[in-house]
């Protein structure tokens, strides 16, 4: 998985990003609040592993920002050192998934950060994103509404609509779609992407009347946002 | 120490940052037991928050311990000699730990 470490500390950093990465997961670390956020505007990581107590932001302020901010849910982990029973029920009534106390045990880290991996998949297997009418996009189905009629969509052409309104709002860069749709190891282009997006453009209606735009953001990627 | 396994190369560098870990909370108890005020409090209890979490991870769950009798000390409000006792016992086991450890 791609787990992205919200840690200030570069001792507790360095080994949390250790483990996880010998377990084969792909660690981004970040210092501060500001520096993630900027990060996951780019791109969404499958969990995000929070420090509470940090310089400037906190750990709940970036889960208050990502819970408003991200229509798909991102599996949040706090590991932190603030171990009151009141603590863990803000950071879990906050929308955290998971709550560890410092220091974590090597074996139980991996086994939580597995169980939320392995819970938001499940959820998404089985979920109709919100927020994004007058469309229904229904994953566990495999279909996307529109006006009381499925569209007629390829598995790809699916599969990247359902991506981009899970992360409607940000932009979504063409390489990250290109992983996330076809996979690592295809060796196909970011030409690919562009001719998909126009497809699905075109398919769903994306435009005004609807209520929505696909932007094209010159060498970045796209962002579907509401119009 | 704990039974969780640390490689070499981690803890050795966790290790030689014993010294500047212990000068620091030294310099950090010294400026609070001159002027005990939020800012002084604050250094101390952030260098001691930050031990807390990572000792354990590395293997010194002794050193943790300590580090976090810091942070409740400073959190329900005792007094600076208490909490200068804990920092000079925890300054003092960084000190006498070896920056090698055998194996």
């Amino acid at each position: 998985m791609r787990i992205d470490l919200l840690e200030d500390d570069p001792d507790q950093a360095e080994m949390i990003s250790h483990w996880l990465t010998e377990e084969g997961h792909e660690v981004r670390w970040y210092r501060s609040g500001g520096d993630l956020t900027r990060a996951l505007h780019r791109d969404v990581p499958d969990v995000l592993l929070l420090d509470w107590v940090l310089p400037e932001s906190s750990g709940m302020d970036v889960l208050t920002w990502v819970r408003q901010s991200f229509l798909g849910r991102i599996p949040v982990v706090f590991i932190t050192a603030q171990d009151s029973e009141e603590h863990v029920v803000a950071a879990l009534q906050a929308g955290a998934d998971d709550y560890l106390v410092k220091p974590p045990r090597r074996r139980e880290l991996m086994a939580r950060v597995q169980a939320v991996g392995r819970r938001a998949g499940a959820i998404m297997s089985a979920e109709t994103l919100q927020g994004t009418e007058p469309y229904s996009v229904d994953i566990g189905r495999r279909v996307i509404v529109l006006n009381g009629k499925n569209v007629d969509l390829t598995s790809k052409e699916f599969d990247l609509a359902a991506y981009m309104f899970a992360n409607a709002g940000r932009l979504v860069k063409r390489g990250v779609l290109l992983e996330r749709v076809w996979g690592r190891s295809q060796t196909i282009t970011t030409r690919t992407v562009d001719a998909h997006i126009s497809r699905i453009r075109k398919k769903l209606e994306i435009d005004e009347s609807n209520g929505w735009r696909l932007i094209s953001v010159y060498q970045h990627g796209y962002r579907l946002e509401r119009a | 120490m704990s039974n969780q396994v640390v490689p070499a190369a981690l803890r050795d560098r966790y290790l030689e940052s014993f010294p500047a870990k212990a000068a620091s909370l030294s310099t950090a108890l010294q400026a609070l037991e001159m002027t005990f005020d939020a800012q002084q409090i604050r250094a101390l209890r952030d260098l001691a928050h930050k031990l807390a979490g990572s000792a354990g991870m590395y293997g010194f769950d002794d050193l943790g311990l300590l580090a976090r009798e810091i942070v409740r000390a400073i959190d329900t409000g005792a007094p600076v000699s208490i909490i200068g006792g804990f920092t000079r016992e925890l300054v003092g086991h960084l000190q006498r730990t070896p920056v090698k450890l055998p194996g």
